[in-house]
This record gives structure tokens, sequence and C-alpha cells, in this order.
């Protein structure tokens, strides 16, 4: 678990193979379902719990969060790769991966806002909240503890990102439906949303006999 | 160890300024839209730097739009119609927007950017509004929880407003967003200079918690008037006011209104509390109707313990209402209370004749 003990084998040559697709596919299915990160590791709550309330609104989340993790978690891949690990500074993992993100999320609202006016409406609201979403931080941490190569982060990241986006329209789906029913009042919005989503964990543990290592 | 360190801090650093100046050239290419220019109906035009939102280049052209939620979009105060350069509608607009109004244009002014000129229909009424700036003159408990606060104005010194109208008090504290919040004038405009509020304390409310701790003397800024429901004064009809709680206040800038200008419209005021202590002005407006042969006073007590020598009406205003008031009779209805007492109203003042579009009403 230790950053300074990871030997990455991304180090080694062939980092950029494609390799095993079969790996690539299981990496896929465990970020996304299995390890889901918002339901299995109870990762990226503070938006997966506030901005649960509407379909559309956790949707526009979905998507920034997908978006945002695969492009932070390949550039943290190279920084790692080309920097961190050749001087030796991979004590400065967290520190540094914080740093790429947050400038990434900046330079992406400008560049969305000014390019792509119809993308920055869909999801742009929303890039400022992701500079702090621990999901982001979480899917480049995880890539290093794993060893992961490049295609294997991207690929990571993208399910990592996709399975946050199921876990919050589920649960939106469930809140929004939360109008037929009364749960009881003095748990509050919030506490609702959270035994929700600890009831969906549950169901998603259905998904731990897929489990690939 | 010496070269480790030295690495640790040519990196750590190189990277930092790497990210500052990429964040810095991209800013300068890609963040700054140059000199935006808005138009509004009737050919008043507002020059301001591209890239902020519509309130806020509103807000420095001079023109108030109202915002009790300081702009994060969920209040839907400051629609305006943006007819030209204001992009799709966002989803956050499209939970607080109706179909119809999305069609028809309609934008809350606190999501759309500046990107290009733009051509803004701004409600006449929202053209009108001013910034005051006033003094507390006076305060004093009407109940334990409502407090009235008059303010007098500084500048400007009056305030052309139909009674009924709210104004808007703005809370700013250092490092947060400020805060805006609404309040119906319960003085009447012919009181000239003076604006009178009934603050109700709402548990953790910033904004009436911080009213309610003003002190004689103290300044605070307002803008207003704003508001659809005021008082129509182009008939002779009689004017029914339905009042729950702190909902009296527009209805007695409204009552006040018409006693000063000596109208000669029949009033009736129904009004409803849970107790008499927090029946305020209640003897007020026994004297008013003693006096006063036109006005006709019903209050309403819903949970009177029955100790307290009550012989007036007991139980909901919307009964005691049904009960009293006369069908048949030409009258315009001003309601004002809790969203569920409107709701409840609404057909019963509907069933006594009078016509859906003359009945007005204030939901808090």
């Amino acid at each position: 678990m230790n950053p300074v003990q990871v030997a990455s084998a991304a180090t080694t040559a062939g980092a950029f193979a494609v390799g095993d697709w079969s790996r690539l596919a299981a990496i896929f299915l465990s970020a996304g379902l299995v390890d889901n990160i918002a339901l299995a590791w109870f990762i990226g709550m503070c938006a997966f719990l506030a901005l649960s309330k509407d379909t559309r609104v956790a949707f526009g989340m979905g998507v920034a969060v997908t978006f945002v993790t695969t492009l932070t978690a390949t550039a943290n891949w190279l920084v790692n790769r080309f920097l961190l690990v050749p001087l030796g500074l991979e004590y400065l993992q967290f520190l540094v991966f914080i740093l790429t993100i947050a400038a990434i999320v900046q330079f992406l609202e400008l560049f969305v806002d000014r390019h792509f006016p119809a993308l920055y409406e869909a999801f742009g609201i929303f890039l400022p909240l992701i500079t702090v979403n621990c999901t982001v931080l979480a899917a480049s941490i995880f890539m290093v503890q794993r060893q992961y190569r490049f295609w294997e982060t991207v690929v990571f990241a993208l399910a990592t990102g996709l399975g946050w986006m199921l876990a919050i329209l589920l649960l939106a789906g469930l809140r929004q439906h939360l109008a037929f029913c009364r749960p009881p009042k003095n748990l509050g919005e919030v506490g609702t949303a959270l035994l929700l989503a600890g009831l969906l964990a549950m169901a998603f543990s259905g998904f731990a006999g897929m489990a690939v290592q | 160890m010496l070269t480790t360190m030295v690495y640790a801090l040519l990196a750590m650093n190189g990277l930092v300024l790497a990210l500052c100046l990429l964040l810095l050239v991209s800013r300068r290419w890609l963040g700054s839209f140059g000199p935006r220019t808005i138009r509004l109906e009737g050919g008043r035009e507002i020059t301001v730097q591209g890239g902020s939102s519509l309130i806020l280049s509103l807000y420095a052209g001079k023109v108030f739009v109202p915002s009790a939620c300081g702009g994060r979009g969920t209040c839907g105060y400051c629609k305006v119609k943006v007819r030209e350069g204001g992009g799709s509608v966002l989803p956050t607009e499209q939970l607080v927007l109706t179909p119809a109004e999305i069609r028809d244009g309609v934008r809350l002014a606190c999501q759309v950017r500046v990107r290009r000129d733009l051509t803004v229909e701004v409600p006449a009424e929202f053209l009108a509004v001013q910034e005051y700036q006033t003094v507390v003159e006076h305060v004093e408990a009407l109940t334990d929880l409502i407090r009235k606060i008059t303010f007098r104005l500084v500048e400007p010194a009056t305030m052309a407003f139909r009674p009924g109208q709210y104004v808007q008090l703005s809370l700013t504290r250092p490092g947060e967003d400020p805060v805006c919040r609404g309040y119906s004038v319960a003085s009447s405009p012919h009181e000239t200079g003076r604006i009178e509020l009934h603050i109700r304390r709402v548990e953790n409310g910033i904004m009436s918690t911080y009213l309610h701790s003003l002190q004689v003397g103290d300044r605070l800024t307002m803008s207003g008037p704003y508001g659809e429901f005021y008082l129509r004064e182009d008939t002779d009809r009689a004017v029914v006011c339905i009042a729950g709680g702190v909902g009296l206040a527009p209805l007695n800038s409204i009552i006040r209104s018409l006693a000063a200008a000596g109208s000669e419209r029949p009033v009736w005021l129904f009004y409803g509390a849970r107790t008499l202590p927090l029946l305020y002005y209640h003897q007020e407006f026994v004297e008013a109707a003693r006096r006063n042969p036109r006005f006709r006073y019903v209050p309403a007590l819903s949970e009177d313990a029955g100790d307290g020598g009550w012989t007036g009406h007991r139980g909901f205003i919307t009964r005691v209402f049904e009960e009293v008031f006369p069908a048949g009779e030409p009258a315009e209805a001003y309601l004002c209370g809790p969203p569920i007492m409107i709701d409840a109203l609404l057909p019963i003042v509907e069933a006594k004749g009078i016509r859906r579009e003359d009945i007005f009403y204030d939901r808090f």
C-alpha cells in the first residue's frame, strides 16, 4: 500500500503495449461493477450524495467525472512514469497528482467553455466541483498501487468513471421515487440517501463472484 | 541524500511552474472574451467584459434583477427573456423553468454567461428597481418570532412602490457568497421615506437571524420594488384580504394604503393565526373596524386553548372564510400565507364567485 515500496511493473519495457485484451476487459468489468468506486469503496461520496436528487444532473456530473478521471489518470500515469519514478520521487505522488488534477480541470473548463459550448452546457458547470472529487484522485492512486500499464490505466480510469456514473444514476433514480414513499422523517434527506446507497452497495456485492485480480 | 532533495525541489517547483504557466497562458487565450454588448428592450445598451454571468453584468449596468438564492439557479426569481446569444438552456435551468417558458426564451440570468453579444428582454418592473441606502429607525417585537423593523430611506429618499410588493435585502459576509432575501413591505406607499418589514425568525435562517440582530441606527442596503402581487387600483370592487400569520405584511400595506387614500371600496380582512399572541395588530384592526364601517375584520384562531376568553372564530382561516364571506359579491381577493393555505383557499375563493384572474396570491 505504501507508494514508496511499489516497484511498478509500469516502469518495465512494454509499458505502452496493449498486451492481453482479456485482461483489459477484466479490468473494465472489475472497475465498473465488482470494485465499483462508489458502491464498493464508498469514494466520491460528497458529489454522490449532493447531486443525486435528479437524474439529469446526475448524468451531467457522471459524464464530467468519467471524462476528468480518464484524462487525469492518463496524465498522472505519464507524470509518474517519466518524472517521479526515474527521479525516485514516488513519495511525492499524492501532491503531484492533486496538482495535475487541479490544473487539468481548470484548463479543461476554460478549453471546453471556449471551443465546445454545447459540451460545456452539458457538463461544464460540474467541472469546478470535480477538482476536489475523491473519485478522480482515487483512480490515479489505484492505478499506481495496482501497477497498471498505460492502456490498462486508460481502461481502468474510464471504467471507474463509468461505474461512478452508473452508481449515481441508480441512486438518483431511486431518490426521485422517494416522493412515492415515506422514509423515516428524522433520517433526513441525506440519511435516506445514505441508506439507499447502502442498499445499492449490498446489491452490488452480488458482483463479488466475478472478482478479477 | 542531497541530490534526492535537490531533485525533489526541482521537480516539484518545475511542475508547479509549468502548470501555472499553462493555466496563465490558457486563461489569456481562452478566458477573455473581450467587451460584449447587452442590448435591452427600448434601445439601452450595456457594455461589459464578457465571461461572467448575465445577472452580474446587468448589475454592473445598474439593472437590478431579483435573486434569492445568490446565483445558484434554484430560486427562479431572475427570469429574463434572452432573444439572442444566450446559447442553449442548461440542466440547472430546466429544473426551474417550465417547458412553456423555455419555448418562450425565458432564461435564468444567473446561469447565462455573457459569451457573445446578447439581446435581452428584462421585465419592465425590474428596470424600475433601484438600490436604496437605509437606516434602521425602529425595532419592535410583534410576537416572540416576528419583529417589525422600520427603515428610513436615505438615498434615494423615497421609493415608489405599489402596496403588496416586496423589497430585497442583501447581506455580504467576508469569504462567502452574498445572501439575498425578499420581504414584503408592510407599510403603505403614503408613508413616504419609510419601509416597514415584518421579519419572522427562521430556525438557522441566515438573513432572518441577522435582521433580528439589527439595532436602531444600523445601515442596510435594499433594492426594490419587486413583485406582481400588488393592489389593483383601477376598480371599485371589494378588496378581500386573507392572511395567515406573518403573511399579513403585504396585506397590511394594502389596507393601510386604501385607508390613507380615503378609498370608498369595501375591505375585508380574514386573518388567521394559531393563538391570540400570534395575531399581531389584532387590536389595531378591531379599532379600525369600529371606526370604519367599510372595513370588516374577521380574525380566527386555530389552536386557541379556550381559556383566554376568545369570542371570535375558531379553526383554520380557510373554513372561516367559507362560512362568513357572502357569495356573489363583486370582489378581488389577495391571499398571503404558507403554500398549503393558498392551495386550500384557491378553490374556496373561486366557489364564492371571484374569478380566477381576480385572485392574487403570494406564497412564502
